[in-house]
Order: structure tokens, then sequence, then C-alpha cells
């Protein structure tokens, strides 16, 4: 029996409020790609910085080579031979790549020397190396690709890649799990975090399954369906909640088939997206961030305009080229999930941050000459206070004195006070205390009855359980069949958050 | 390690809640810092400080002809300043107003040497005015229009068009508008008379008797009023403090981006072209080579003095060109070189950036 190169004991790591690692165990054996797989928020980042030595525990064991360490900082796991790859690279990107890799090197290399090593290792694991060329003109993947010999010049035993492909265009990941296959054929092993469960499935040996900070399962791969994986990682028995009945109006808003060509290797291409939304409805957005949603935002509110008109309608008349001033005016509304710097301007007082999305409705907040009406906004701002419970003593204090819940309360209170055909809420409650969190899902089902067309997306499936009436899936960019919100179950959502549901001819369920 | 936290002993910590207090008074604090060194400055080179300190903060204000000095030099100060401010709210960094005065300088000799003098002053002046302001925008309508199409960074290209302003102005001096009766000098011909602006003193102000002062001073001040309201109180102005400062809430508000930059290049540029034109027909009453206005660059300090708030740009205005022409007297009393003007200048800016410093910031020894 072969002994385990590292493997925790009943690791706890308690945060104010929340335990983000409660009892985990995990062996991890020589030469295996393990991955650590779970939800956002299920644990796994806090869990790698404790194996990186960055976090330090409050219970359990660490045991390498079968010996105890005692929760020792980075530079000790580093000098033991634990190697982290982060998702977000630390590269002076002003600097070249020898001077990058030089940096992270013991004061007696000289530079020639880095360079050598560098260049030796570039070759034995097939990576490209161009080391005079400037970071900042690197794509991300040859970023990550220096980033990665900068780990392995240290020669780590244990090397632990944090989402590496979340950053990565499509035709880098094949040369990265090449590269990952060799480390371990040559028995080092590779703790690989990540939500994609066919990555998983195509490069992994085994597998430990997190949710909200507990273990759930170890799993060898092998002998694990992706449709298992996808129910341990989302887990639990959905909550069911009674529905008031609303009744629902004509189609207000349709999305056909809208796709989008991205301007950067970090945005999520869309690809023929589309749902429609009713009058009196609210369909929920379900998916893992970073699946499409911004963008899907971005294109419904007009910040980007798509090529074709038709991709988006609002109440019947196509708007898919239309500006943000030119959707407003046919009553799109819209709560992004940024509340500072992009729903509002922290530096700016409430009355301004109130005027800021009134530009293209009906209202002048202008007079004859050209200037702002401040009384009358003033009191336009005051009532959104007043009717929405936002906790301020007037509109004069700027947004960035607000607590997130009552900046919240006063963004779908300025969004819901222009009367809008199609109103969209991106993370309602991101960040937003319980009493406040509970006050704006009610209010979204109040505005909801009043008649308007509702688009949630969450993160938090509880939430679009008790406040949608339908639900779809994004993922990679691409949206599943529209179900009730009643017959989602487990399965299907854990199957359609890891983008496969192509195969799945689902009729698609409405609503009465 | 510990040989590096030897040597970094101090570090800045940002203040939670700088005091507001403080952040009014750090100007006037910073004018006692610099008369505190520059009196050490002047006892240090064997002159008295006290004169020396008179000579540079009292005696450029204590005749009606120090007083008209000062506000003919802080006017166009002060309009520059204030346009900048606007491109600065904007996050636009126009860092070449030198040139578009000198552009505006341009268009108002343009007028100025073509229109009839049989035509009333006020129509002529404000013609000439106009053309100024004109073509300063124009000149920074430049950059704005490399930015939004070509991504070119304004910072640079503002700068650069400094460098041909000058170049057009001494083509024009030496070429095609010098003054064929003027010994070859590369300047025009004198504005006619009803070119040149007119004085307070010809318009019955009998206080400003024998003194230069125009009213040019009646401009910066209006330029003042009027932007503070177009910067508070009118859609455009609302769409560039909203680009300013958050350009994602911008494109969420339905502004975009290209017309902020156009709108801020373009106006804070007129407003230099508008103070060059005030020069040239002011105290100039010509065009020449040599004309090197210098209050392009240091409109910038200005601006940033004035916290970017158009009333307060009045004040940094008044208090940098009475700190210039304090200097140059106190070269005068105390028979110092004239380095000292640069020096003196050079204090009160670092005093004021050093306040600022300190009250957002607090100094703290690293244990």
């Amino acid at each position: 029996m072969n002994r385990p190169l590292i493997e925790l004991i009943n690791v706890t790591k308690r945060y104010p409020g929340t335990i983000a690692n409660d009892k985990v165990s995990m062996r991890v054996m020589p030469g295996a790609i393990h991955a650590v797989i779970g939800e956002n928020g299920a644990g796994k980042s806090t869990l790698m910085k404790i194996i990186h030595g960055s976090v330090q525990p409050d219970e359990g064991q660490i045991i390498w080579k079968g010996r105890e360490i005692n929760f020792a900082p980075p530079q000790h796991m580093h000098a033991l031979g634990i190697g982290m790859v982060f998702q977000h690279f630390a590269l002076f990107e002003a600097l070249s790549v020898l001077d990058n890799i030089h940096l992270s090197m013991p004061k007696e290399v000289a530079r020639g020397e880095t360079g050598n090593r560098a260049k030796a290792m570039a070759k034995r694991y097939g990576l490209m190396l161009r080391l005079d060329a400037v970071v900042g003109d690197l794509s991300v993947g040859e970023r990550q690709q220096v980033e990665i010999i900068r780990c392995l010049l240290a020669d780590p035993q244990l090397i632990i890649f944090d989402e590496p492909t979340a950053v990565l265009p499509p035709h880098a990941i094949d040369g990265l799990f090449q590269t990952i296959r060799s480390l371990a054929a040559e028995g080092r092993s590779v703790l690989y975090i990540s939500h994609k469960l066919a990555e998983i499935k195509s490069l992994c040996h085994s597998a430990t399954v997190l949710r909200g900070g507990q273990l759930v399962a170890d799993v060898a791969i092998e002998d694990t369906p992706e449709q298992e994986l996808a129910v341990l990682m989302t887990g639990r028995a959905l909550p069911s909640y009674e529905h008031l009945p609303r009744t629902m109006g004509p189609v207000k808003l349709k999305v056909d088939r809208l796709s989008s060509e991205p301007r950067s290797h970090q945005e999520v291409q869309l690809n023929g997206v589309s749902f429609e939304v009713r009058a009196g409805e609210i369909l929920g957005i379900a998916g893992v961030s970073g699946s499409g949603q911004q963008e899907l935002f971005d294109h419904l509110s007009g910040e980007r305009p798509s090529p074709r008109d038709d991709a988006v309608r609002i109440a019947d008349t196509p708007v898919g080229r239309l500006s943000v001033l030119g959707r407003r005016q046919a009553g799109v509304a819209y709560v992004p999930e940024e509340r500072h710097g992009h729903g509002a301007i922290p530096d700016l007082a409430l009355d301004q941050n109130y005027l800021l999305s009134q530009f293209g409705t009906s209202t002048s907040w202008f007079n004859a000459m050209g200037l702002l009406k401040v009384e009358s906004l003033r009191a336009a701002a005051q009532g959104c206070l007043r009717d929405f419970m936002v906790k301020a003593p007037d509109c004069s204090v700027t947004a960035g004195a607000l607590s997130g819940g009552n900046l919240q309360k006063f963004i779908v209170g300025r969004e819901f006070s222009k009367k809008p055909e199609v109103l969209l809420v991106s993370q309602p409650t991101w960040g937003v205390d319980i009493a406040s969190s509970m006050f704006i899902r009610r209010s979204l089902v109040e505005i909801a009855a009043s008649g308007c067309a509702i688009v949630v997306s969450s993160e938090d499936m509880d939430e679009l359980l008790q406040i949608c009436d339908r639900l779809v899936v994004m993922a990679n960019g691409r949206t599943s069949p529209v179900v009730a919100a009643g017959n989602m179950d487990p399965l299907r959502l854990g199957l359609w958050m890891a983008g496969m549901f192509d195969d799945q001819s689902e009729p698609e369920v409405e609503v009465a | 390690m510990s040989a590096r936290e030897s040597l970094l002993a101090f570090s800045l910590e940002p203040r939670l809640l700088p005091s507001r207090w403080a952040s009014r008074a750090s100007p006037l604090l910073a004018m006692v810092v610099t008369a505190t060194i520059a009196g050490a400055m002047f006892a240090l080179l064997g002159a008295s400080p006290l004169t020396g300190i008179q000579a540079l903060l009292l005696s450029p204000i204590n005749s009606a002809s120090g007083i008209s000095e000062v506000l003919l030099k802080a006017s166009p100060l002060c309009l520059t300043a204030i346009g900048l401010s606007i491109a600065f709210k904007t996050s636009v960094n126009n860092i070449g107003a030198e040139g578009q005065v000198i552009l505006g300088g341009i268009g108002a000799t343009a007028v100025a040497l073509h229109v009839p003098d049989s035509m009333s002053a006020w129509l002529a002046i404000s013609l000439a005015l106009l053309a100024g302001a004109a073509a300063g925008g124009l000149w920074a309508a430049l950059p704005a229009w490399l930015r939004t199409r070509f991504g070119v960074n304004e910072t640079l290209t503002t700068l650069l068009l400094v460098y041909v302003a000058v170049q057009l102005l001494s083509w024009l001096t030496t070429g095609p508008w010098r003054d064929p009766q003027g010994l070859n000098f590369p300047e025009t011909r004198l504005f006619n008379a009803n070119m040149t602006l007119p004085k307070l003193s010809d318009m019955g102000w009998s206080i400003w008797d024998g003194t230069r002062l125009n009213i040019s001073a009646f401009f910066a001040v209006a330029a003042a009023v009027i932007t503070q309201i177009f910067m508070t109180r009118s859609p455009m102005g609302f769409r560039l403090v909203v680009s300013g400062l958050a350009p994602r809430a911008a494109a969420y508000a339905g502004f975009s981006a290209s017309t902020s930059i156009w709108a801020a290049l373009s106006i804070s540029g007129a407003l230099s072209g508008f103070a060059g034109a005030v020069e040239v027909c002011g105290t100039l009453g010509q065009l020449q080579a040599g004309w090197v206005p210098g209050y392009g660059f240091t409109a910038i300090v200005a601006a940033y003095l004035g916290r970017l708030s158009a009333g307060l740009i009045v004040l940094s205005a008044l208090l940098l060109a009475l700190i210039d022409i304090g200097s140059t007297n106190v070269q005068m009393a105390l028979g110092l070189p004239s380095a000292v003007s640069a020096l003196l200048q050079g204090v009160l800016l670092l005093s004021i950036l050093g306040l600022d410093l300190l009250v957002r910031y607090r100094i703290r020894r690293i244990a």
C-alpha cells in the first residue's frame, strides 16, 4: 500500500458567522491528479489556501509524507515542495518574462542561470517560452505558462491548480492538460480545482467533493458517471415554495438566438440564448457565475447592442440594436450586479444617483432653460427612500455611505419608479443583509404582480426557487430549456449547470 | 527581510475620514509654511526675512496698479484652469492647454487683422474672442478625434500639439502675418483700437485710473459662475461628472464615452483659446513669435489646487498670480538672483501638495 503524499484529517476553518471548512479530510497519492469539486462558496479555495499555507486552520492535522506538519507559513510549505498556480496571475506586466521568473528565484541564482533553467523546464514540458518578451504583451495562455514554469522551478512535489481553465481560451486548454499529465507521469501530485465536470472527467483520477464547507464524497473518477458528480456537487433536495397565483399577460421580453462576439478572453461568448418572459412573470437564471450572465445582461440592457435587431424584443418591438437610452424608452429597467460604480456611484449623492438612470425616460428632470429641477429630483429621490425603506438621513448623503442592503433597496426602488415593462435584476441580494434581502425579494414579487416582466439572475438557488415562476440555466454562454420552478430537480439542475442540456429533448414546461 | 524593514521605517496609511476642516485650511497653512521657508531662505542669503516676506506677499497688492497686475495675470490663468477642471473631472488628461491658448491667440489675430476698423468695437472684439475660443476648441478636438477613433492616449497628443502650436505661431508671425513696417521683428502689426479689450479706467472706474486692468477679470468670474452651474445643473455637466467618476456607470446611464471625451476636450480647449484671445486683444495688442503664455501649464496646478471646483479655482489662480508677481518683487527688492522666483513657486507647490497628502494620509512608524 502506497503512502499518501499529503493527508488532511478533520481540517476546520471558521470565519465569523460561517464555517468555511468543517472537518474536511482528504488524501492525495503520489502521481495522482486529484480534483476538488464544488460550487462557488463550497470551501474549495479556503482548503487550498490551508494547504498552500496562506490560511491557518483552526483544527485538524496535515500529514506530509507521513509526518505531521504544524500549519506553517507559505515559505515553509514552499520549501517542503508545495506549489500553486493561482487563478489570478501575480506577474509584473511591465517586466520581461525572464525578470518575472528571476524575481521568484533564490538570491544566489544568477540571472543567466535562471534563464537556462527556465528554458530547460519549458523544453521538458513542451511549453512555449519567450524569455525576453514583456509580460504585458503575452496572451492569457502564455502568462499562465510563465506562472507554471515559475512554480515548477522550485521542483514541487504537489502542485495546486486553482480553476486554471477559467481564464483560458478553449484552444489553450488541451496544452495545459498535457502539461498536467506529464507532471503526474513523473510522480508529482496535482490538485485540480474546478467545477467543470467534463474537464475533471477527462483529466483527473480521483476527486473530493465539497458542499457548504463539508466533505460530501471521495470518489474515483473512473467509477463515477458525470451525472453522479453533478448531483454530488449540487446536492440537497431542492426546497419548494408556495407561490401566490399571479395573472400572466402577454410576452414582454423575447430573446431569440442571441449570440455575441467576445471582446477579450475573459468574456464568455453568448451562443443562441433564447427565452421569453410574460407580463407578471419572474424568470430565474441559474448557473455558476461566469457562465455568461453578465454578458447576457449587457446585451439585454443595451450596454452592448446586438448585431441583430430582432435578437431582443420588448413587447414585440425589436430593440436589439438600440442603445441603453432607446431600450429604456421601450421600458427596460436594470439593477446590475455591481452596485458601486455600475448601478450607482459611491461618490455622488443619492439624488444624483437617482438621476443616473432617468435619461431616456418620458419624465424630464430639466426645465425650459435646460437646468436640473433640483426640487422635483429631490422629492422623487426622497419618495424612493421612503417607499423602499432605505435607511438614510436624506438624499444628500453619498451612495457610498449606505450599507449594501440599503443601497440595493434604493436601486431597486429607483428602477421600479420608472414603471418598467421589463426589469432586469442581476444578483438581487449579493452582499445584502437578511432583512433587506427579504424585503427585496418581496418587492420583486409585488413588482411582477403589477404587470412587469422580471428576469432575475442569481447563484442562490433558494432565492430563485422562492421568487421565480420559471427557471433557465446558463452554462458556457448557452441557455438550457426553460422549466417551471416546481419542476426543477437536483439531478437536472446539476447536469444543466455543468452544461449538459444538448441531448436533453425536454419539452418546454409552461406554467398555466 | 529585517534589512528591508529598517529601511522602510515609516509608511503612509490612508485616513478613514479626512477632516473637512483640515482640507479647507490646508491651502492657508501652505501659505504660512511657504512664508516660513521663504523667510529662512532670505536669512540664509543674507537678506532681511521680513522685508522679503513683505515683498513676496504684500507688495504686489498694496496699490491699485499692483492689484491690477495681479488680476491681469490671474484672469487668463483662471479661464484656462476652469476649462481644464472640466476635462479633469471627466478624467480626460488635457495637459496641452498651452497650445490651445496659443491657438486662441492666433484665432483672435486672424479676425483682428482682417476686420475693418470701422466695425463697432463690441462686435469686433466679440468676433475676435469667439474666433479664439473656436480655434482653441478645435485644436483640443484633434486629440479627441485621435482618442475616440484610434484609441491614442490624449495625455500624449495634447502635450505634443503644444509644440506644433508654437511652430505655427512662429511661422505666422515670421511669414504671412509679419508687420511690413515692423523692422523685421517677428510680430504682427498692432491691432486697431476697436480690437483691444476695453480698460476699466476708460469705462469710468476712477479707482483703476493709470492701471492696465481690462475687462478680462469679469470674463474669469463669469466663466466660473457659468461653469459651476453647467457642471452641477446641466445634463451635459452631469454626464461629464459621471463619465469621470465611473465609466461603467456612465454606460449604464446611457452616456457614450466618446461624446464625453469630445465635449470635455472641446470645452476645455475653447476656454483656453478664449484666454489666449483675451491676452492677445488685451495686454499684448498684437501677436508675437516670442509669446510664451506659460499659464497653459500653470493652469494644471491652479485647477488641482482649486480642487477642480470653479469657485476655488478663482482663489487658486489669484494666489498663484500673487506669488508669481511677488517673487519678481523679491528679486528686485533684495537683489536676489532670478532663480528665487521659480524656487518660491516650487516651495509653495510642494507645501500645498505635502499638506494635502497629510490631510488624506497619516504617517505611521513601522514597528
